[in-house]
This record gives C-alpha cells, structure tokens and sequence, in this order.
C-alpha cells in the first residue's frame, strides 16, 4: 500500500515538475583546501593534459560543452559572471548582491543580498566553477553549476535578503540539527539549509501562486513531512542565520536546465535537506582534461 | 572531506575522500550518510558497457530506487541528458578514515 501510495506521488511530481525548468552541474581535480577554509571545504582541482589551464583557458573549453555539469567564474571588479550564476561581490565586506541564476540566458533573482557581520575577507577568489571569500573564520562559497549553489561554514552572522518574487515554505527535516525551507517563485526551486545554526526568519513573497508553483510547494511539504507557509505580499523576505565554527548554510536550488530528471533530483534534495549527503561531486571531461569540483555537505 | 580525483577518461574515476582533522559535533550518532557523483558522458560512456561501483574495494550492486540504497549496500544511479549521476553510501566510519571511491565501465 505504501509502495504504491509513493508511486503515485512520484507520478503526480514528474508530472507538475515537467513545467519547471531547471538543470546542470560541476567538473574536476587535485587542488587541496584553500588556506585558512574550515573543515568542511569546497575544492575544485584538474587533472590531464591540461591540469595547468589558466581560468580563461578553462572558460574556453567548458563554453564549447553543450549543458555543462559546471560553468567557469569571470570576475570583474566586483561582478562574478558564470554559465549559471551571477552576483556582485563586494570586496571591503564580502556582501553578495543581486545572486541569481541564469536560465536561458536570462537572470533570475534569489536573493537580493547576502550579508555577514563583521566580516573582512583576507582572500576573495574565484578559480573554475568556484567564488571563494574567507577570513580564517568564515568562509563563503558560490558554486557555477546548474543549481546556483551557496555554501557557508564557520563562525559567523549571515543575513540574507530574499527576492520578492520568492515564496518561502519552513520544512520540517529529520535531523534536529538541521533547519529548512524550500524557496520557490515562478521560475526557480530551491532548498536552503542550516544545520547547526540559530535562526530568525521573516520570509515573504507571493502567497500560492496556484497551478505548478502550488502543486510544487504542497510536494515538498509532504516529502518534508509538512511545513509552514510563510505569506507575504511584494516584500522580500529576510533571513538572520547565527552559525557557530561548526555551523553550516547552504542554498541548493533544483537545476535551471533539464539535465537530470526532476524526480530524482527532488529526492536528492530532500536528502540535502536533512543534511545526509556528505557531499556532492561533479566531474568532467574536455579535450583530454578532466575537471572536477566539490560541495561538502556534513564534514 | 577533502576529496582528490584521478580520471582515466571513458572507462574509470577514482575518488579518495580524506576525513576532516574536526569532526562536527552533529555527524555524531547520523544515520546512513551519502555522496553524490556526477559525471558527463566524456568522463564516463556508460553507453560502453556496465558501471561498476567500488567503495574501499567493495563492490556495491545497483538499487531501483533511492529507497534501496539505504543499507549501505547499494548504490542508485539516474542519467540525464549527458551525464550520469550515482548516490553511493558512505561507510559508518566515513568521518575519521579515508574513503576510496571507483566508478568504472566495462563489459
């Protein structure tokens, strides 16, 4: 009974999510933990004939694949361009803003500003598909794959602005440790994390929506086990995040393009969401380099 | 967990997961923990045969589902457009010893 019950959820989801566009991800290897990261840690690497690609070189190759698992970062000044994500950085404070995603060449916006107190970056980098800004304490990374990942360890205060156009919905995740709402509008699906935080919330956006977004959002209540609807007219919405040296956050959307199956990836993140996924690798191939990069979960 | 990978393009990708010094007081007492790897068609053409999944010399067999994975013992795999992406368990231990992981395609 219950086995057929999933089933035909996992119908009704393929279904209502075919409507959602969304997908892609990241590449390859050998470099260690950037100086000062904490333990849990993001790292990109390479490995072939061209191991020693500069970062234009490296734009070169990814840009001719045709949906790559992972996009390159341009930086210029404070803009950071990549295949699916773009933002501001600012150098002084590390504040990231206007953090969207770009689908079909278009940017869609997920949070207007991500903030974190007292935080004086000694390194901001990017290095393939990787935006790194750390103090020795804390440390933020962006990820240029199909999922606008964002990831943040250590010791700090964190607050970040939501897009009007999202519609926050508070998950109920296994592991007590861990804190989650699914993040919704119109064009982007995402999932936003803490685990061992303490959090203040005031997330607004478009109440309902009807239609997919609905559909969407009554899914993940039940795959979440039930949630709260948080409603709000056209304000953004805000979120204060206090991470202690073994806190985490980390936003996850669903994939701007269709490379992988909505359903499973769904499951995934639900997995992501109760923070039992040690972490995700994305590893690719071009002209005889292989590249590859990786998010660290619960380490 | 700091990861390193060697590529043997088209047939084989090895991944060693190297534990953090620190293990975070909330991997304490977590249930079955996972990894996820993904990897396009030039890293491995699972056109060209059967994927094989090694995690420290054992090999995992292949759930249905993602519900199948959960004993450890197996792995589940989904593929996209042109990559593949593979949901492995991760040993019990996989927060204070290394983890060697092999993914292959042969025959």
């Amino acid at each position: 009974m219950i086995y057929l019950h999933k089933r035909t959820i996992w119908s009704l989801i393929a279904v209502a999510l075919l409507a959602l566009a969304v997908s892609a991800f990241p590449i390859s290897a050998q470099t260690g933990p950037s100086p000062g990261a904490m333990p849990a840690n993001d790292a990109f690497g390479t490995t072939g004939e061209g191991a020693d690609m500069s970062q234009d070189e490296m734009m070169d190759a990814v840009q001719s694949v045709k949906d790559p698992l992972f996009g390159i970062f341009e930086q210029s000044g404070d803009q950071v361009t990549g295949e699916y994500v773009s933002f501001s950085a600012e150098q002084q404070s590390g504040m990231l803003s206007d953090y969207s995603l770009m689908k079909d060449g278009q940017a869609v916006p997920v949070f207007s500003e991500v903030r974190v107190m007292d935080f004086q970056p000694t390194e901001m980098s990017v290095e393939g598909p990787l935006f790194n800004a750390t103090d020795g304490e804390f440390t933020m990374f962006v990820h240029d794959n199909p999922y606008g990942t964002m990831h943040v360890v250590g010791n700090g205060t964190v607050n970040i602005m939501t897009d009007p156009s999202l519609t926050a919905v508070e998950m109920q995740p296994s592991n007590p440790n861990a804190s989650a709402w699914m993040l919704t509008s119109g064009n982007v699906t995402g999932v936003l994390v803490v685990l061992n935080g303490e959090v203040q919330s005031s997330l607004g956006g478009e109440s309902g929506g009807g239609g997919i977004m609905e559909q969407i959002t009554n899914w993940f209540q039940g795959l979440f086990g039930g949630g709260s609807e948080e409603e709000g007219s056209d304000q953004a919405g805000s979120i204060n995040v206090t991470l202690p040296a073994e806190g985490s956050m980390m936003f996850r959307a669903l994939p701007v393009n269709d490379a992988f199956p909505k359903a499973d990836e769904l499951r995934l993140a639900q997995h992501l969401a109760n923070w039992t996924v040690e972490g995700e690798m994305a590893v690719m191939t071009v002209d005889s380099t292989t590249m590859w990069y990786a998010t660290e979960g619960a380490s | 967990m700091t990861p390193e990978v060697q590529a043997q393009p088209g047939t084989e990708v090895s991944v060693n997961l190297t534990p953090p010094e620190q293990v975070p007081s909330a991997m304490a007492g977590m249930g079955q923990m996972f990894y996820a790897i993904a990897v396009d068609q030039n890293t491995l053409d699972m056109s060209n045969g059967t994927l094989t999944v090694m995690v420290n010399g054992e090999e995992l067999s292949e759930g249905q589902s993602m519900d199948d994975i959960s004993d450890g013992s197996s792995f589940f795999m989904y593929e996209g457009k042109n990559a593949a992406k593979v949901i492995l368990p991760l040993p019990q231990n996989a927060t204070s010893e290394p983890v060697s992981i092999t993914l292959s395609v042969g025959q």
